[in-house]
This record gives structure tokens, sequence and C-alpha cells, in this order.
């Protein structure tokens, strides 16, 4: 059981600088999700807390304990690597007996937590064989067994799920997440699901270049994206983006371009008028209708047939991808133009420049 | 295990839709033949020949006084070497020393290979100078080491005297000039063992060590579960090339002790040449020089029986 807090963490490989002054604190028994693209420095910022990798500045705590310098040894973390790694030369069972090898439990208590582990992600059947001889989903479940074998401070989990089937993905998650819960475990889980994401973490913390873009519950990232990154990367379908200005008219404050004039109701009403805003709307917020001014025109690209819903892909008015949600069984002719309109009170708007969000005024004044 | 006999000889195939027969190509056998027909073909000559007549001399009482003569006499040779105390206390000494040579020679090339390994950046280019001891002659490592093992000239003196003990170390003395003579041997096979594992070595994914920390071994362990296992193979191929090669040993001996002091280092080579050559008796040297050869395919046959098993993929 760990609080752990990184301080201004910086680490660079040469030249190139992975993880730029990290700030994050990670609560005792929470399970903070890391979410980034490729390359984001997830993996870095996790070997640098397992104390794999030095950080090339900056501090980090564990209960308040400064464990820059200390070893692994002493930090008393579990993990998953990416690559699910195992000792090749051993079988399953004894990769997963390792974990336990510094604990002072006697040799029938590590058989049964062996198999209890082995159980929890289903490789009872595997446990006498070679990791040579796994599949790449196997692998992975062996890896996250032996992480699990053990009761350590803190769990770090990178992409331990990446390689399983859907069904699989599904049990394994809710397994890992009563077993974080019961344990009162700190848990740090890297994904790129995003409904992994959603659905696991007590907080995600997004990533982005190296830096910590936004941080906070699920609902709050999904529904309050504080930048632009966080509100395109978050979220399957995508939001939509579309670019105009604030003005003011006779009968109230409209989001204009070239192609549509939306009138801003409720909460957008509170906005400043501004030459350049992104307007930014999730898929499912958009509906389909006649051509009007407030419509906005889009030729479509493809139809997404998910069985419960369609999702129609076009192209925008600034040649983007646009995606508006709509009833399954939707057909439309491709290369055909349809209109689709929006309400912006439930719209976000980020300043293009700092590519951050304009604060509705309502909202914070709430 | 062997993967040979799950393959299908790609020219054995049948043509897919009656397409005009391609190019045959070999198959992995025929390929190999085709390598070491010629090469088997030369080694029956220069070893079958000298073998065959080895074998003949065995059996057989020569004589030069009086003129050459040779007359058969069965198993007479090989009767009178097994009840040989010469031949006995050679055979002692030979395992002596190739246990020794063994032993050390994996000992120090792993150690090398470990130093080697974690030289820090910028002293990299020792590890091309550390391959220098291989590249001394066996002959020149006999003279180098007869000096350095002298009490007279030797490092042991030179030690005891830094120690303030003044009396002189022989190191060439009956009681270990079997253990020296090994050491010397070893010192000369050591870095090529080193290279091999060094390779094998760098070839162990860092991460592993990693995987290590995180179950909190110490250093041995670390060891023993990361950076051993790779090298068994390696390790068990070099502990029959330093059998073999020990067993054979017979120049670094003849420069530096001469078989000596007294009997105290005339190994088997050593006592076969001492008949053959220099009291002229072929036909026994010959008899014993065959006890030699069983000894060097029973040694590496054990090996391979008792190590090469578990650890040959
Ligand atoms: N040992 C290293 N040497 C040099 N560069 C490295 C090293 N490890 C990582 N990097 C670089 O640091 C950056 C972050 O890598 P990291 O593995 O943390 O990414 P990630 O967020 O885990 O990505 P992914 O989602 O693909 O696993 C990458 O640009 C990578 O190329
Ligand atoms: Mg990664």
């Amino acid at each position: 059981m760990a609080r752990i807090e990184l301080k201004d963490i910086n680490k660079s490989f040469g030249e190139h600088q992975a993880v730029k002054g990290l700030d994050m604190t990670i609560e005792d028994g929470e399970l903070l999700v890391l979410l980034g693209p490729s390359g984001c420095g997830k993996s870095t910022t996790m070997n640098m807390i397992a104390g794999l990798e030095d950080a090339s500045s900056g501090q980090i705590l564990f209960n308040g304990r400064d464990v820059t310098d200390i070893a692994p040894f002493e930090r008393n973390v579990a993990m998953v690597f990416q690559s699910s790694l195992l000792y090749p030369h051993l079988t399953a069972r004894k990769n997963i007996r390792m974990s336990l090898k510094r604990t002072k439990l006697s040799s029938a208590e590590i058989d049964k937590r062996v198999e209890d582990a082995a159980t929890t992600v289903d490789v009872t059947h595997l446990l006498d064989k070679f990791p040579a001889h796994l599949s790449g989903g196997e692998r992975q479940r062996v890896a996250t067994a032996k992480a699990i074998v053990r009761q350590p401070d803190c769990f770090l989990l990178d992409e331990p799920l990446s390689a399983l089937d859907a069904a699989l993905r599904l049990s394994l998650r809710s397994e890992l997440v009563n077993l974080q819960k019961r344990l009162h475990t700190t848990m740090i889980f890297v994904t790129h699901d995003q409904v992994e994401a959603m659905t696991m973490g007590d907080r995600i913390g997004v990533m982005r270049d190296g830096r910590l873009e936004q941080i906070g519950s699920p609902t709050d990232i999904y529904n309050e994206p504080q930048t632009l990154f966080v509100a395109g990367f978050v979220g399957a379908p995508p939001m939509n983006f579309f670019d105009g200005a604030i003005e003011e008219t006779a009968t109230g404050k409209v989001f204009a371009n070239a192609d549509m004039r939306v009138p801003l109701t409720g909460s957008a009403a509170e906005l400043d008028p501004r030459a350049r805003v992104v307007l930014a709307i999730r898929p499912h917020l958009m509906e389909l209708c006649e051509e009007g001014p407030e419509s906005v025109p889009l030729k479509v690209y493809a139809i997404e047939q998910l069985g419960n819903e369609a999702i129609v892909v076009c192209d925008g008015p600034n040649d983007n991808r646009i995606r508006v949600v709509v009833a399954p069984g939707y057909s439309a002719q491709i290369g055909s133009t349809i209109h689709a309109r929006f309400n912006a009170d439930v719209a976000h708007f980020f300043d293009p420049a700092t590519e951050r969000v304009i604060p509705k005024l309502t909202k914070a004044a709430a | 295990m062997n993967g040979s006999s799950a393959r299908p000889s790609r020219s054995s195939e049948p043509t897919p839709h009656g397409a005009p027969k391609p190019r045959r190509e070999l198959s992995d056998l025929q390929f190999a033949l085709v390598v070491t027909v010629p090469v088997l073909l030369f080694l029956v000559v220069v070893v079958a020949y000298p073998l065959g007549y080895a074998l003949y001399m065995s059996f057989h009482d020569i004589r030069f006084f009086g003129g050459y003569s040779a007359e058969f006499i069965g198993g007479e040779n090989y009767a009178g070497v097994l009840s040989d105390s010469a031949f006995w206390g050679a055979l002692w000494l030979t395992i002596r020393f190739t246990i020794v040579t063994v032993l050390l020679g994996l000992l120090i090339g792993l150690g090398l290979a470990i130093v080697l390994r974690d030289l820090p950046p910028g002293w990299k280019w020792l590890r091309a100078l550390i391959i220098l001891p291989w590249a001394v002659s066996p002959y020149g490592t006999g003279i180098f080491f007869a000096y350095l093992g002298r009490g007279q000239t030797g490092f042991g003196t030179a030690f005891a005297n830094a120690l303030g003990i003044d009396e002189a170390i022989n190191f060439i003395s009956a009681q270990w000039v079997i253990e020296y003579l090994a050491f010397g041997n070893a010192w000369n096979m050591a870095p090529l063992v080193a290279f091999f594992l060094l390779a094998n070595m760098l070839t162990i994914p860092k991460r592993l060590y990693h995987l290590a920390a995180l179950d909190r071994m110490n250093r041995f362990e670390q060891f023993w579960n990361v950076t051993l296992p790779p090298l068994r193979f390696t390790l068990f191929v070099f502990s029959c090339i330093l059998t073999v090669l020990a067993l054979k040993t017979f120049d670094f001996i003849f420069t530096q002790t001469q078989g000596g002091p007294g009997n105290a280092s005339s190994v088997l080579t050593y006592l076969i040449y001492r008949i053959s050559f220099v009291n002229l008796n072929l036909g026994y040297g010959a008899a014993m020089s065959f006890f030699l050869l069983a000894l060097i395919l029973g040694l590496t046959g054990a090996l391979f029986f008792f190590w090469g098993r578990k650890v040959s993929r």
C-alpha cells in the first residue's frame, strides 16, 4: 500500500526527452489508468516508478519517503512489462514462484498462492509450459499471474491485456479491478483501450509527449476535457471539431463559420465573442437533419455498422473527418451530401492558440 | 530436438499444377554431403592411415636393433600397459591435469567475460586486447610460465618477499607442478572461452535483469537465474574442447618441465613420447596411445551423456 508522488520528473535518453516535468500523485489504494499515444512516455514513467530507470531529475516519493535513489529491490512493486517478460529457461509455474522467492512463506503456502494467481488469470493448464511454447496472450496472462501472486505496495501493469481476445479481456478486467479493490493496493495501469480506461480507472491520467495533459475521474476526462488533445484522444468515436468564431448578433451570440451559424444557448451563451475558436462536439450529440442555417453540410465517406448503432463518417467543411452516430441500419450513398446539427449547449470550446478549453462562465461560477 | 526429420525435404515436394519442373534444389542432407565429402576424404587419408598403422604396430613387437623387424605378438602390448605402474601413474596425472585445466579454464573464462561485459564506456577496446594470451603458442606459454613458476625467477617468491617472507616459493615442485601446469594451460585457453561467453552474454535482454530486480534477487541469484542459463550450452561445448585439448597436451609440458621434476608431470602423452621416440619401443607406445584415445572418447562421451543431453537444444 503506497501513496506515490512524482515531483517534476524528467527523463532524457541522450538528446530525446521522453518525460518532461511530470507532476502526479497516485493516492493510496487508487487505480490510476495511464492513457496516451504510443511513445508518449508511459512505459518510461512506469520504469522510473519501479526504479528500473533513474529519473534525469525530479523526485519520487512512496508514502512521503524519497525513493528516487533506492533500488527496485527495496521498493516492493510488482510489474507486468509491456513485453510480458518471463525467464525463458523456467516453466510458467517456476516463473510465477520466482516472485515469492523473497517471502518467508512456506512451500505449501507458496504453491497455494501460485495456484490462486493462475486461476485468477486462467492459466492453470499452462503452468508446466516454457514461455517459448506459450502464445502471446498466454504469456501475458502468466506474466500477470507472476505480478499478482505477490502482495506488493504497488502494481504496475503495462498493457497486460493487450493481446487477449475480447471476452477474456472483459473477464480479466473485472478480475484485476476486484483484486485491486479487495487488497486495496495502489495500481497503475497502462492501456490503449478506451473502454478499459473508462471502466477500470478511479482516475485517468492522459499523457502526451512526455507531459501530463490532464488527470481526473473518467467522467471528468470524458465530459470536461481541458485541452484539445484530451478532447480528441479520449472517447470512441472521437470528438468532432469545427473551426469558427463567436459572434454577437441582434438575436444573441452565435458560433459561425462559412457553413453554419449555430445559436449559442444555455451555458454557451455566456462565452465572450472571439475571432477564432474551436468547437468540439461528441458524435453522439449530433443528429441528422434537413438543410438549414444551423446545420453543417457533410459528404458521406463511410458508414460503420456497430450493431446497436451506426457511425456515419463524413468529410467535413475543412477536410477533417466528422462522425455522426445514427440509428443502426442507416444507409446513404457514399459521396452524397447530408446535413447534421447539434446543440451548442453541450459543445466544448477551445482556444486554438493555447489549445486549452475556454471556460464557460456559468460553470466557473457554479 | 532435431528438426530435420519433421521438415520435408524440399526436392521431394510435388510441383504444383503440373508447372514445368523447377530446378531441383538440394535437400539439407545433400547439401551437407556436398560440403563435407571432400573434407571427409581428406581426413580418411591423413587420419585413417596413421591410425591404421598405429593399430598395426600396437599388435607387433617392433625392433630397430639388429635391423628392423616387426613380430606379431597379439595383445601382449596391451596387457603390458595394464600392468605397467608408470602407465597408471601417468593416467592419474593426466586426469588431474585435465580436471584442473577444465575447471580453471571455464572459471577464468567466465570471470573474464563478466569483467569484459561490465567494462565502462571508453574501455571497451580492452575486449580486443584480452584475446592476446590465446594468440601465444603453447610453446611460448610454456617458456613464459616456466620462468614465472621457478623458485629463482617466479612470482611466488616475489610475492612471498613482498609479504616479508624470506623464502623461495617454487611452483614447479613435485607436489604442485600438475596444478601449476594446468593453470598455465587454462590461462592460454581462457580468453577464447571468455569471448564465446561474452558473445552469449551480450544477447541476454537487459529487461531480464529488470525482472530479476523486481523479483528482488541478490547478485548471486541474478547471476544464477539470468546470466548463467543461456551460457550452459557454450560451457558444455568448452568443457568438451578443454577436456580433449588437456588430455592431448604435449608441447606445453615438453617445453616447461620435460615431465619433471622426477616423473611428477609425466602425463600420458609425455610417457608415450618417451616410450615411442626416446626408447623406440613403438609397438608398446602405440598400444598405450590407444588407451589415451579410449580415455578421450570415454570422457567426452560421459560429458555428453550426463550434461550435454540436458543443455543441447
Ligand atoms: N532506452 C531507451 N533509449 C532511447 N530512447 C528510449 C528508450 N526507451 C524509450 N525511449 C523513447 O522514449 C519515448 C517514450 O517511450 P515509452 O516506451 O515510455 O513510450 P510508451 O508511452 O510506453 O509507448 P507505447 O504506448 O508504444 O508503449 C519514445 O519516444 C521512445 O523512443
Ligand atoms: Mg509502453
